[in-house]
């Protein structure tokens, strides 16, 4: 009997098919978790090899450079160096002033990070979710939410962790949403990513726009990362905004923010690893409101 | 060579294809592109394979992709078993000796996989124009590609099984 049952589920692809995926279903989500997990684990060293032939590929390309080509290379960076050192003396200067500052004032220094910088081993991205797979993980100190920038920019904010590998969900995936402001004007609006066209530069909606502000082709509006959703530093350069229009409540107006094209080519990111956990503050600690 | 290992070294190579389709769309994100060719990998099981060994495959690769690949969890262990028991119930009619059917089911079975993606995760893009024209010229692109590379592609599955030893078309089917 019980082996005409058998027979009878075998001899239906459908019926065989459903009960599997009932089976699988029904386990614990943890069993899940787990073996996606193990075989991420598993594959890993593949991703390892493949971002190293990337690697081993762009230094036999730099090889076939001519000498010329080199050094034109090498005053460009030697300029670049140049126009670095003067921004980091200003940066200096502006740093030390901030300090000055919250000690006037007496205010909770700024959360700090450091960086650390990785390679981008693969870039998933099409119509439904936009992430790049990055050389470095748990073990360097990166964990899940963390924020993720690169030269021009932010990336994104780190989703997934394992042992020497991370995934990071990019801006322009639609399931991205952070605080944001334009540069300078702190009231504070949303960015959410998601608009990518083939052949285009990738977009994301931003909305709760304060309705006098104006944007346009010849004056649009940079929009740039708030320290309000706790990821991002401030200031951080997110997109260019060209046009906004007024919402259904007539209060806030929406629009288009243009990111920068380089993100679906990025090749090194930055993990932007706090070097404090945040704390509650101390709300007796504070200066009274005058 | 134990079936067991003939099916892990099914999966392998079918695993290194996975990998290359992968490392494609790592330098066609640069256009904002992306091809899929999900159904290369599960039509020769489903046509060819007995029905147990096929569905003890596409299980250890869907497993394998779902960890590979984005997307909500189980997204591609389901799609890729649904697509198995379609193409199980359809291999009365599909003729795995036959390139143009084999050709034609892939192609038919990646549109439905694409069709059904871009509705189920549309979400809030699914009444804009950027959204649709980007599936519609990935879907287009993908189809071409899977026109192209189906048949030699299940050839080379078969070829490799026969090279370990076993000849899937002379089992009887169910096994």
């Amino acid at each position: 009997m019980a082996n005409d049952r058998t027979s009878l589920i075998l001899r239906h692809p459908l019926t065989l098919m459903t009960a599997l995926l009932a089976v699988w279903w029904l386990l614990p989500l943890g069993v899940k978790a787990f073996m996606r997990l193990t075989f991420w684990e598993f594959q890993a060293p593949s991703y390892y090899a493949t971002s190293h032939l990337h690697d081993l590929q762009d230094y036999w390309a730099a090889r076939v450079k001519s000498k010329n080509e080199l050094i034109g290379a090498n005053i460009d960076l030697a300029r670049l160096n140049a126009a670095y050192s003067l921004r980091n003396q200003a940066a200096e200067a502006t740093e030390a002033e901030l300090q000055r500052l919250e000690e006037l004032l007496d205010l909770p220094p700024l959360p700090e990070h450091r960086y650390e910088v990785a390679r981008v081993v693969r870039r998933d991205m099409n119509a439904w979710w936009q992430r790049i797979i990055i050389r470095k993980g748990s073990v360097h100190g990166i964990r899940e939410g963390q924020a993720v920038v690169f030269r021009d920019g932010v990336v994104g904010r780190v989703s997934e962790v394992y042992t020497y590998t991370a995934a990071v969900e990019l801006i322009t995936s639609r399931e991205f949403r952070v605080a944001a402001h334009f540069a300078g004007d702190p009231r504070p609006v949303q960015f959410q990513g998601g608009l990518n066209a083939s052949f285009h530069a990738p977009t994301g909606e931003v909305s709760t726009v304060p309705a006098d502000k104006k944007a346009s082709l010849t004056e649009p509006l940079e929009l740039v990362s708030s320290r309000l959703g706790g990821v991002f530093p401030d200031g951080l350069h997110i997109g260019w905004v060209y046009q906004l229009e007024p919402g259904a409540d007539g209060l806030f107006q929406s629009g288009l923010a243009k990111l920068d094209p380089e993100l679906q080519s990025v090749q090194e990111v930055a993990v932007l690893i706090p070097l404090k956990p945040s704390e509650e503050p101390d709300i007796d600690a504070l200066p009274p409101a005058r | 060579m134990k079936k067991r290992y003939q099916v892990l070294s099914l999966v392998i190579w079918n695993w290194v294809g996975l990998q290359i389709v992968t490392e494609i769309n790592h330098y066609l994100s640069i256009w904002g592109l992306a091809v899929h060719l999900d159904m290369l990998w599960i039509v020769f099981a489903g046509v060819s394979l007995g029905k147990r060994v096929g569905l003890a495959y596409t299980f250890l690769f869907g497993i394998l992709a779902d960890a590979h690949l984005g997307g909500p969890h189980n997204l591609w262990l389901s799609i890729y078993v649904v697509a198995w028991g379609i193409s199980c119930t359809a291999r009365r009619v599909v003729q795995y000796d036959s390139p143009m059917q084999i050709r034609l089911f892939s192609v038919l079975l990646q549109a439905l996989t694409l069709t059904f993606l871009a509705v189920a995760l549309a979400g809030g893009q699914a009444d804009t124009f950027a959204y649709w024209q980007r599936i519609l010229i990935e879907g287009g692109i993908s189809m071409s590609l899977m026109w192209l590379f189906s048949a030699p592609w299940f050839r080379l599955q078969h070829r490799l099984l026969l090279t370990l030893g076993w000849n899937p078309f002379d089992e009887k089917p169910g096994g």
